[in-house]
């Protein structure tokens, strides 16, 4: 601490006179050790206070670590990852030490060399080479150095309400499994319930995301490499069938509710107040249903594997904690540490897992039982879920279309080379559709196609 | 006051025809004023104690028929609208004192110490008045974040918030223009009883200077208060953001019963103070306004 | 501005009249007094030779740099440039800005003055149509935003269920990229009106009422008293507001940020909105900056003719 007010004073008379407390001052060096030699740990991660369960059982896991490791200090921040922002937070280099991002962007922050490989420390874990090969690839750079630990892995399915199935006459336990069959029962929901039958995201990104799962599920890519170059592909045929998909949905059924501009967070509000049928997500989002936006009636909530229609593929998705550059060596280290600690061994060990779900089961308003992919391997994984099974408070048969119908699919990440750009330019053409009775659908794509490129190119240069 | 005198005078007044079309459009363009001016609020009070469910099915009932209370509480505790709202009072403060400083020394400065050089300097400060930093917003961000020559990493502290909001040519301008006016025999007297420079500026200079430094803490508290985009780039971390930058991250994150009680209460600091101090705030707003 | 301004100019005027003799009496005091008066700039020296001057150059070199702000960044010339105007968003998000400024003037100019005019007219009660009509501007903008969001819904909004009951609707306000901006329009005009409309006020209260007097001698009704005698009593004000209004609306930001993100289909994507993108989603600082240069000088412009106006209407 003694070196701050020194610089402070070099920026001059003024920070001297101005003589306000130096609550802003504390943040000035971050990363640094804390008067008493203690070492600061700043991790994103920590669940925000709607979320009080996970909160609970964050603050549980501090106490332990540091516990367990004395001389470090864990202090959690709510900072959640946002695109937007992300990048300049980065590159501000005032970021935590360890950070929170999805599975979209770690290959592009390595190429960056804005996190640091913390392989070495991480063999140290005795289970570090049972990592599902699968998920660990998209955290590793070619030269297979390991740069973060995943959470939560997921496949995208089709989340829908069993309470509206019912109202419309529709079957919940035989969810749809093609696409003509969501058309059909959403056209139904809309008409028998007066709710959206289905409903597409546009915004913030995650109409191109959710573009990308359709497009999968009719058997489609979004980017190819060629020559040691990226580029998009978006004029494929089954891009456009599942945007065909979509506008027919939106302007013949009229089975898409009223807004059309949502992101996920949109989506799942409107789903958790029972005013959406169907759309496209993970067991997951049972989570944020429950616990963020409070739905009240969970018994409703169903998840069925990803309709297909010549595709069977869905599109796989997560949570990753890596390390930005920032960091030194003792934080790093640290770092590493907390992410063995507080995520590889829960998700391998079954007491850490038993008792974790157990400490958060103790809150009604918690989920215990989501199903998620293997973080190691299948084997791994079942007994996982057996040992969680006694706290599980969802109802896991409703979860059951979703991990049968899962088996059968192939599990594709997602676009790998700077997919949010990608999804930026389909977002506009999402919202063409879904905004425009007589959008061009052939014409949006070829466009957007040729802007994406234009600076994929530039950046590849 | 005695009646002013507008286009519609007194004698036209005395016609019942034209008094009674100036009534009518008086009465008429209040109630349009109710309409837009407390209507939005109210409406606002009542999403907050409206159980979502009945938002949906009744979106024109005037009152909930079970009101909830509890969203308050939750947004104010469980959203964070609190803290945040004390971030605000610590970004508005600081960014006060800071502005009002800058303002006063170098008004002081340029207006009665008048060194050499010292209008090359105003021309300086003017000069800026030209690029606003809404639109500077990424240089000035990647400044902040690297300092020249401290190399100090300002990101994500308030200092990022305080230190810039002094950069307003405009209070540099009002204060100078208002310090020009004073009679400068009072500060050859004051020197003559031998004061300082010091105690001219906090004796003599600020004590007759009251209004233009309500007028410029007004616009500083004002600016502050409001202002969105830049507290978004410099401040990504939640714990330090103000409300307007939260509320735009809790829009999708909190339920939409629970994000217009956030809104009520991020509203009522302000409002509450414009009930209170309307009279003095509306003359001075008169003038200030320009600057929007 | 000016209103404050006008009189503190009059007075320095006449006291650069008087030297500032005392201070060079002795070369240790003027020294020493110079000094002082460089002590007193350190602040202001400070703040706007880091904050505000510094950045103008720096935006500049960076404009004609590549740099993702942790490596050392290169010198690109003009590449910057080329690649923004390669880039069809840019047409795009200008054409929408000029969209956004031409609406706003078109709804929000003659609003506030008509306001100004009908409450100039009230005797008893004025000070509650003041108190009414600035309540929005006391309201934080994204509060206000996210509560027009809330109306705006298409679904269970205020606007589409109240437009319901009478027939009409619903309306898809910024749903579709034909009203997106309008809707935006809307609610920004209803944010800001307050001021403009004590502004006029402040300036009709101005407006000597023998003025008044002598138009209705001569026979002048009240139409031809507003339109001879007040709107052109207001000239000046007038030019100066819509100025100002049209600084303030090519800077929008917050409203397309909040409400749409941009969308859809880009139509509410502004010149703010890109230069956001480009720095803080794409990290193209260099881009960003590029376009930050061009929107400065088209800025500069539009200011030094509110500075013109400015002077000559103090003057006058």
């Amino acid at each position: 601490m003694p070196r701050i007010p020194r610089r402070v004073a070099l920026t001059g008379s003024l920070a001297a006179a101005v003589a306000l407390p130096l609550t802003g001052c504390s943040a000035l060096t971050p990363s640094k050790a804390s008067s008493d030699g203690d070492l600061v740990l700043r991790v994103q991660g920590m669940p925000p206070a709607t979320e009080k369960p996970a909160l609970a059982l964050f603050k549980k896991q501090v106490a332990e670590f540091e516990k367990a490791n004395p001389g470090i200090m864990v202090k959690g921040s709510t900072t959640v990852f946002d695109p937007l922002t992300f990048s300049a937070k980065l590159s501000g280099g005032n970021v935590e030490d360890v950070i929170k991002v999805p599975l979209t962007e770690p290959q592009r922050l390595i190429q960056q060399g804005q996190v640091q490989p913390i392989t070495g420390q991480l063999q140290k874990w005795d289970h570090f080479k049972e990592f599902n090969p699968q998920v660990i690839k998209q955290l590793s750079s070619g030269d297979g150095e390991v740069y973060g630990v995943p959470q939560y892995p997921y496949a995208q399915g089709l989340v829908y309400n069993r309470e509206l199935f019912e109202k419309a006459g529709l079957d919940p336990d035989s969810p749809p499994t093609t696409w003509d069959e969501v058309r059909a029962a959403a056209k139904r929901i809309s008409e028998r319930t007066g709710r959206a039958g289905f409903v597409h995201e546009s915004k913030d990104n995650q109409g191109g995301w959710q573009l990308t799962m359709l497009t999968y599920a009719f058997g489609g890519d979004l980017e190819k490499l060629e020559n040691g170059t990226y580029a998009a592909t978006f004029t494929g045929e089954p891009t456009k069938k599942a945007l065909r998909l979509l506008k027919d949905m939106r302007w013949k059924d009229d089975s898409m509710g009223r807004s059309q501009l949502n992101n996920q967070n949109d989506v799942i509000k409107q789903f958790a107040a029972g005013q959406v049928g169907m759309f496209m997500g993970s067991p997951g989002t049972y989570r944020l249903a429950k616990m963020q936006f409070g739905m009240a009636d969970t018994d409703a909530f169903g998840v069925a594997a990803m309709p297909q229609s010549g595709g069977n593929a869905t599109l796989t998705g997560g949570d990753v904690y890596l390390v930005p550059k920032s960091a030194d060596a003792r934080h790093a280290a640290a770092a590493v540490k907390w992410l063995t600690f507080a995520y590889a061994q829960p998700q391998y060990s079954t007491t850490a897992a038993a008792q974790q779900a157990k400490s958060l089961a103790e809150d009604p308003k918690s989920a215990v039982g989501v199903p998620t992919l293997p973080v190691f391997d299948a084997a791994r994984q079942a007994r996982i879920d057996a040992a969680i099974k006694p706290y599980a408070n969802v109802r896991t048969e409703h979860f059951e279309p979703y991990t049968e119908g899962l088996a059968g699919l192939d599990l594709k990440a997602e676009p790998p080379y700077q997919a949010q750009r990608l999804y930026t330019a389909l977002d506009s053409v999402v919202q063409a559709v879904l905004t425009k009775r007589d959008a061009k659908i052939d014409a949006l794509l070829a466009a957007a196609e040729k802007d994406v490129n234009a600076k994929l190119a530039a950046d590849q240069k | 006051m005695t009646a002013l005198t507008t286009f519609v005078s007194a004698h036209d007044r005395r016609r019942p025809g034209v008094r009674a079309a100036v009534r009518s459009v008086h009465v008429l363009t209040l109630l349009v004023l109710l309409l837009i001016g407390v209507g939005p609020l109210y409406w606002m009070v009542k999403g907050a104690v409206t159980p979502p469910s009945e938002l949906t099915t009744h979106p024109l009932a005037l009152w909930p028929d079970r009101p909830l209370t509890g969203n308050f509480a939750t947004a104010y505790h469980d959203l964070g609208v609190g803290r945040y709202l004390l971030n605000t009072c610590l970004i508005v403060g600081g960014s006060w004192f800071v502005q009002l400083f800058v303002s006063a020394t170098a008004g002081f400065a340029l207006s009665v110490l008048r060194p050499r050089f010292g209008r090359v300097v105003y021309g300086a400060v003017l000069a800026t008045m030209f690029v606003p930093y809404t639109v500077n917003m990424v240089s000035l961000f990647v400044t902040v974040t690297d300092l020249p020559f401290l190399h100090l990493n300002l990101g994500d502290t308030y200092w990022a918030i305080w230190l810039p909001a002094g950069t307003n040519a405009f209070t540099v301008l009002l204060a100078k223009q208002f310090f020009d006016a004073l009679p400068r025999e009072l500060f050859d007297a004051a020197r003559v009883d031998g004061a300082s420079t010091r105690q001219l500026l906090t004796r003599i200079v600020l004590p007759m200077s009251r209004p233009v430094l309500a007028v410029i803490s007004l616009l500083a508290i004002m600016h502050s208060w409001k202002d969105f985009i830049w507290p978004l780039v410099a401040l990504t971390d939640p714990e330090k953001q103000p409300i307007s930058v939260a509320l735009a991250q809790l829009a999708t994150q909190a339920p939409q019963d629970q994000l217009i009680a956030a809104m009520v209460l991020a509203v009522a600091p302000p409002v509450l103070v414009f009930v209170v101090c309307q009279k003095y705030l509306v003359a001075g707003l008169g003038f200030t306004g320009v600057k929007g | 501005m000016s209103l404050l301004a006008t009189e503190p100019t009059r007075a320095a005027a006449v006291s650069k009249e008087s030297p500032a003799g005392p201070a060079r009496r002795r070369r240790g005091r003027a020294v020493r007094g110079q000094l002082t008066a460089w002590a007193f700039l350190v602040p202001a020296l400070l703040v706007f030779g880091f904050f505000a001057w510094w950045p103008i150059l720096r935006g500049l070199l960076i404009s004609f740099q590549r740099t993702n702000l942790t490596d050392p960044p290169t010198w690109v010339g003009l590449d910057n440039f080329r690649s923004l105007f390669a880039d069809p968003l840019l047409t795009t998000a200008v054409g929408n800005t000029l969209l956004f400024v031409a609406l706003a003037v078109l709804i929000g100019f003659p609003a506030p003055l008509l306001l100004a005019a009908v409450i100039s007219t009230v005797r008893r009660g004025a000070g509650v149509y003041r108190f009414l009509v600035y309540l929005p501007v006391v309201i934080p903008p994204v509060v206000a935003i996210l509560l027009w969001k809330w109306f705006y819904d298409p679904g269970s909004g205020l606007f589409n269920s109240a437009l319901g009951l009478v027939g009409l609707g619903p309306y898809s306000w910024l749903e579709s990229s034909g009203s997106a901006m309008l809707s935006l329009v809307l609610e920004a005009t209803w944010a800001g009106m307050g001021g403009a409309v004590l502004i006029y006020l402040a300036a009709m209260v101005g407006i000597p009422g023998e003025l008044y007097e002598a138009a209705e001698v001569d026979g002048a009704g009240v139409r031809r008293r507003v339109w001879h005698v007040l709107l052109p009593q207001l000239r000046s004000v007038i030019g100066l507001l819509l100025l100002v209004q049209l600084l303030n609306t090519v800077q929008v930001f917050t409203e397309p940020y909040v409400f749409t993100g941009g969308g859809p289909e880009s139509a509410t994507l502004t010149v703010l909105l890109l230069i956001f993108r480009y720095a803080f989603q794409d990290g193209a600082y260099g881009q960003a900056a590029a376009l930050s240069c061009l929107m400065v000088i088209v800025l500069a412009l539009l200011s030094a003719v509110y500075l013109r106006v400015t002077r000559t209407w103090s003057s006058s």
